[in-house]
């Protein structure tokens, strides 16, 4: 039997029963990672021995007949910009390339106090800046279930670790669709939580208003069990929620794919979304996941979110904005590469940051600081962050009377290397029905929901703000629904 | 349109260095990325709120009390240059 082709849940159920040893499943994933990743570049560190240890220590704990955490066992891999305590977290930069975090993010922290494994640390665009993890400074990833195509990005080591079964589960984040736009690509489920669901402590800040931490797994049940372990409040993130609670999540998937959860469900289909040009197959799939929906007994209505189509241009200024206000932390000085050669401070920090720094990266922080300087601010960072309001208030009226909304997670299919880097804007173009979820802090899953040609193809599933436990029951009924072949 | 005298001030206030094609094709660049930006002057804003987070609490404070803190050894080994313990740097005072 392939151990890595269980789901989570599964594994975890076999590693209650004693089936298998923890040390024996981690042992049987690090040799899966030893014989695949090699070309697949999932992974920038395996920490292989401290995997071991805690497998071991795990191992002892289950002998003792303790009780176990809700993770238990299971291997994880982490997007390498959420900082792990002595193992190396480079955010896919030459910046960070020998940067040592002291300490562990809450999710890291939280995952460990739930017994799971974590296997290392992986690959994603420089910064988290993209959507085809093809900026790395650690090479680009390869989408397992094409490998002259990209996993999507920016958390595509996230999302190709599980798919090649490197991994049962992972953290990846998302900004602008990070999370949900790699699940898709790489047949996968990807959830992205209401903002200020997850702690955001140790994760490295790409736009802090839009980041959040998201999780990955192979079916709608994995997902949400990682999800379930990370919701809460944490009063060492200033952006966190006092609403944050899992309770809801947990009962969601305790309950399962309920028929009469999807019976009487309000759900959106925005026209503005439909009316996008996209690849060939992507409407196909998504139309047939809608008409299922429709007959479990969701009622499906089609409705307008007007200012939908300034989102992009919206997204971008902000990001961009954020960036280059978080970004100036590397200077060379405390932690960070610094440059061999400077005679001045001056030249410490703009020689450190010019041979560090990747060119999309420095791209971005010369757009942001260009939007808020002086002479610009009202005309471009605020005036986006006004047509910000304008955005989440459609979503907002949608979900006074929907209580879904759904759209494709992505207007294209994994495409091949190469394809879209000459062309930055096509490239953005990736993200068009996943940023507008950011801007308004709504949460959204993408779900496997057919395929054009062998390639996979997400539906994305979006909710409001605290009712992530929505997404999970919508998308454990639609899940159900297309593995029955309905 | 954004000129060349422009771009430089930008990549200095950013601590970054560019060529001279560097900085022609970064001209370039802005002005086309700025012509579609200028789609966003289509919507009026006038009297709306900027939404700088969608969270509805504002910053919170805590208590203070001493809490665990990070080692100083543990802070300063992830710096190129340490010397008695803190950050090396250049001498900027003289």
């Amino acid at each position: 039997m392939d151990i890595e082709k269980l789901t989570a849940v599964e594994t975890k159920e076999m590693i209650g029963k004693k089936e298998i040893s923890v040390q024996e499943l981690v042992e049987s994933y690090l040799s899966r990672i030893d014989s695949v990743d090699k070309d697949l570049n999932a992974f920038i560190s395996v920490s292989r021995s401290e995997a071991l240890e805690d497998a071991k220590r795990l191992d002892k704990k289950i002998g003792r007949g303790e009780a176990l955490g809700a993770l238990a066992g299971l291997p994880i891999g982490i997007k390498d910009n959420i900082i792990t305590r002595n193992i190396r977290t480079t955010c896919g930069s030459k910046m960070l390339e020998n940067f040592i975090p002291p300490y562990d993010a809450k999710v890291v922290e939280m995952i460990k106090k739930e017994d799971g494994i974590i296997l290392g640390k992986l690959n994603l665009d420089e910064f988290a800046m993209g959507s085809s993890t093809e900026t790395s400074y650690f090479g680009r990833t390869k989408n397992p279930i094409d490998m002259e195509r990209v996993p999507g990005g920016s958390s595509g080591g996230s999302a190709a670790a599980v798919k090649a079964g490197e991994v049962a589960l992972s953290l990846g984040t998302d900004t602008g669709g990070s999370t949900r736009q790699p699940a898709a690509f790489c047949d996968l489920v990807g959830i992205k939580p209401s903002y200020g669901l997850v702690s955001r402590y140790g994760l490295v800040s790409l736009a802090n208003s839009l980041d959040t931490v998201g999780v990955l797994g192979k079916d709608v049940r994995d997902a949400g069990l990682l999800l379930s372990t990370l919701a809460d409040f944490d009063p060492m993130d200033s952006t966190s929620s006092e609403k944050a609670n899992r309770e809801t999540i947990v009962a969601a998937l305790e309950s399962g794919n309920k028929l009469e959860d999807i019976r009487g469900m309000r759900v959106a289909l925005p026209k503005e979304f439909f009316q996008v040009e996209m690849d060939q197959g992507i409407s196909r799939e998504i139309n047939k996941a809608i008409r299922l929906l429709e007959s479990l007994g969701a009622n499906i209505e089609e409705i307008s979110l007007p200012h939908l189509e300034y989102s992009l241009a919206v997204y971008h200024i902000i990001v961009a904005s954020e960036i280059s206000s978080n970004l100036a932390r590397f200077d060379g000085i405390r932690y960070g590469y610094r440059a061999e050669e400077y005679s001045s401070l001056d030249e410490l920090y703009i020689n450190s940051r010019t041979e560090a720094l990747g060119e999309e990266v420095k791209r971005r922080i010369m757009f942001g600081t260009y939007y808020l300087s002086e002479s610009n601010t009202d005309s471009h960072y605020e005036k986006a962050l006004r047509l910000r309001r304008l955005i989440k208030e459609d979503f907002d009226k949608a979900f006074e009377k929907f209580d879904i909304i759904l759209s494709p997670t992505s207007p294209i299919l994994p495409f091949k290397f190469g394809e879209k880097t000459r062309d930055p804007l096509s490239m953005y173009k990736a993200d068009l029905f996943t940023v507008p979820v950011n801007l308004g802090g709504f949460c959204a899953m993408s779900l496997p929901c057919g395929y054009e040609e062998g390639l996979p193809i997400g539906l994305q599933i979006i909710g409001d703000r605290f009712k992530d436990a929505d997404i999970i029951k919508a998308g454990l009924a639609l899940e159900g629904g297309l593995k029955n072949g309905l | 349109m954004v000129t060349k005298e422009q771009i430089e001030k930008i990549a200095s206030l950013c601590k970054l260095r560019y060529s001279e094609e560097e900085i022609d094709q970064f001209a370039e660049d802005f002005t086309q990325l700025l012509e579609y930006m200028d789609k966003l002057n289509e919507i009026n804003t006038d009297g709306l709120e900027a939404l700088y987070s969608v969270n509805d609490h504002t910053q919170r404070l805590r208590e203070d009390i001493v809490g665990e803190s990070l080692e100083r050894e543990e802070l300063v080994k992830n710096t190129r240059e340490e010397q008695f313990g803190y950050f090396k740097i250049l001498r900027i005072v003289e």
